[in-house]
């Protein structure tokens, strides 16, 4: 990143069209796939992100930057793609209640069935973590970003993400708990294979 | 130690989860690891527990596999958000924010595909009740086509050149990654705003209504005519083809004339006015890059913005002037025609940066 959060904060405050250009392409990929992993459709996440960068661009005055522009962006983002969820949910209880049950009644496979439920719960898991652990499991894990980077994107410290990092897999773990133990070794070969 | 793993939800014995998870991302000091593989080896239970974060992360790789934008699509993305923050200030006020109400007037045309360029906004009034009405009655056909009664118009290009004929007759040719907005009475006001880009002009004569584009603060009034405007951000150039132009802004009055280019700078008193043949800034309707004495650099340029690539030129081929016509080729033919004509090196850097060398 070659410019400053403060440097970038002017530019922004004095709706400096190529400056935000700048910010909307550095950011843009990043926060589209972080809305895309909690939402899982393209069209919605590039909407929530087109939405998040136009209230930077007209609260600009008076919004406030406890830490930095990337805390602010990945948490709007994060924060609107749950609004999002919430909205379609009683849709989506209807939805997957009908696939589910077509597909107990068709899928004989009972280890491909385990193995999307695995899917299916570890996507549910990490969309509950909360907002800064969730933000910072995105930049690692989807990202791959070095703790050090992430720290330094987020104005925080590095123990601070190694603490978050900690968290987000022991609540994980915690969540999955049902599913994980007699999958562990025959999945852990399969991965193996497959990576 | 044979405490069931399963069982418990909690962190793990005798060691903390956030340095296993420095173990597993490779973030640990030598002292760490052997810390860890230390406590890996004392029971299995450990080695379960560690599979499990394992697991998990190597499991949610996959979570990630679906889409990643390219960068044609954060360029359209932007293109989007661009049009969007210059819409004409809102009315009403009583839409909330992000709330107001886009409608894609989808012309089904098989080639324009990644341009569904019209957008239409309402504002909201008695017209949100009509829309929501209008815009229910569409989801359900499938088919949204809606003309908002007064509304701006607005035509983009996202990453390839696009050609239309405006109300008026007047054909319109927009360069990539370009933008125009223009008033739905267009055929009584002729105006056009060149938000961002570059466009060609072929205006249909009418004495009576003049045409006008507006653009970086600057008024260009046509007075029947054929030109190209290139809005560079600071730097605005315009050729005239046939014809005759005024341009004006806060500081000038010029009149322009065929084989003329007129180049000004924002917030800069002075203007340059140069006599061209060129005719390589053509290339876009054309697809031909017309090369006639052109010096090197300058079509190096124009290749940069055609083929969105980054052309660096050898000081001492600077000089270099080349007389052809490329038309309708690959960047990789053009090059190679231009390392065969000079007998110069062309390389291509990992980052795609391309270099000319003698």
């Amino acid at each position: 990143m070659e410019f400053t959060d403060a440097t970038i904060i002017q530019l922004l405050k004095r709706r400096d069209e190529t400056g935000f250009e700048q910010v909307f392409k550095f950011y843009f990929k990043n926060l589209h796939r972080y809305a895309l992993t909690i939402l899982q459709d393209h069209d919605q996440a590039e909407d929530i992100v087109q939405n998040v960068f136009y209230k930077l661009w007209d609260k600009m005055d008076s919004l406030n930057f406890q830490d930095s522009l990337a805390a602010y962006l990945y948490r709007a983002v994060y924060n609107e793609s749950l609004n999002h969820l919430k909205h379609k949910k009683v849709k989506l209880t209807y939805q997957t209640h009908i696939t589910r049950s077509m597909k107990d009644q068709t899928d004989g496979a009972h280890k491909k069935v385990m193995f999307s439920e695995l899917e299916r719960r570890l996507q549910k898991a990490i969309n509950e973590l909360p907002e800064q652990c969730r933000t910072i499991f995105q930049m690692s894990r989807f990202e791959e970003l070095r703790y050090l980077d992430i720290a330094q994107r987020l104005g925080i410290s590095v123990k601070t993400v190694e603490n978050q990092m900690g968290k987000a897999l022991k609540l994980l773990r915690t969540r999955l708990i049902d599913y994980l133990p007699f999958l562990v070794l025959l999945l852990l070969n399969i991965l193996n294979h497959r990576l | 130690m044979n405490k069931d793993l399963h069982t418990d939800p909690g962190g793990p014995q005798g060691i903390h989860e956030d340095l296993l998870v420095k173990y597993l991302l490779g973030e640990t000091s030598p002292d760490d690891n052997a810390r860890v593989e230390s406590w890996l080896a004392a029971d299995p239970a450990n080695r379960h527990f560690y599979n499990h974060f394992q697991l998990i992360w190597r499991e949610s790789r996959h979570l990630n596999d679906n889409f990643n934008a390219t960068d044609e699509q954060t360029d359209a993305a932007w293109q989007k958000f661009r049009q969007r923050i210059h819409r004409p200030e809102r009315t009403g006020g009583s839409l909330s924010e992000g709330q107001t109400l886009y409608l894609r007037a989808v012309k089904a045309s098989p080639n324009q595909r990644n341009l569904p360029a019209r957008i239409v906004r309402i504002t909201r009034s008695t017209w949100t009740k009509i829309a929501a009405a209008v815009f229910l009655m569409a989801s359900i056909t499938g088919i949204i086509y809606l003309k908002g009664p007064a509304a701006d118009r607005h035509f983009a290009s996202t990453t390839a050149p696009l050609t239309d004929t405006l109300p008026d007759g007047s054909l319109i040719t927009l360069n990539k990654s370009s933008g125009i907005i223009y008033p739905a009475n267009f055929k009584k006001q002729r105006t056009v705003h060149l938000l961002n880009g570059e466009a060609f002009f072929k205006i249909a004569p009418n004495k009576e209504k003049p045409f006008k584009v507006y653009t970086n603060n600057i008024t260009i009034t046509v007075l029947g005519t054929s030109f190209n405007v290139h809005n560079k951000g600071n730097t605005t150039e315009i050729i005239v083809e046939s014809g005759l132009i005024r341009v004006t802004d806060s500081l000038h009055d010029v009149l322009v004339h065929p084989s003329e280019k007129l180049i000004l700078h924002r917030g800069d008193t002075s203007l340059t006015k140069e006599e061209t043949t060129s005719q390589l800034y053509k290339y876009y309707r054309t697809k031909e890059f017309i090369c006639d004495n052109t010096p090197l650099p300058q079509l190096a340029a124009s290749l940069e913005e055609a083929y969105d690539v980054k052309i660096v030129v050898d000081p001492s081929l600077r000089q270099l002037q080349i007389n052809t016509v490329f038309h309708n080729q690959s960047l990789e033919q053009i090059l190679n025609i231009i390392q065969e004509t000079f007998r110069i090196r062309v390389t291509r850097a990992d980052d795609g940066q391309i270099t000319l060398q003698p």
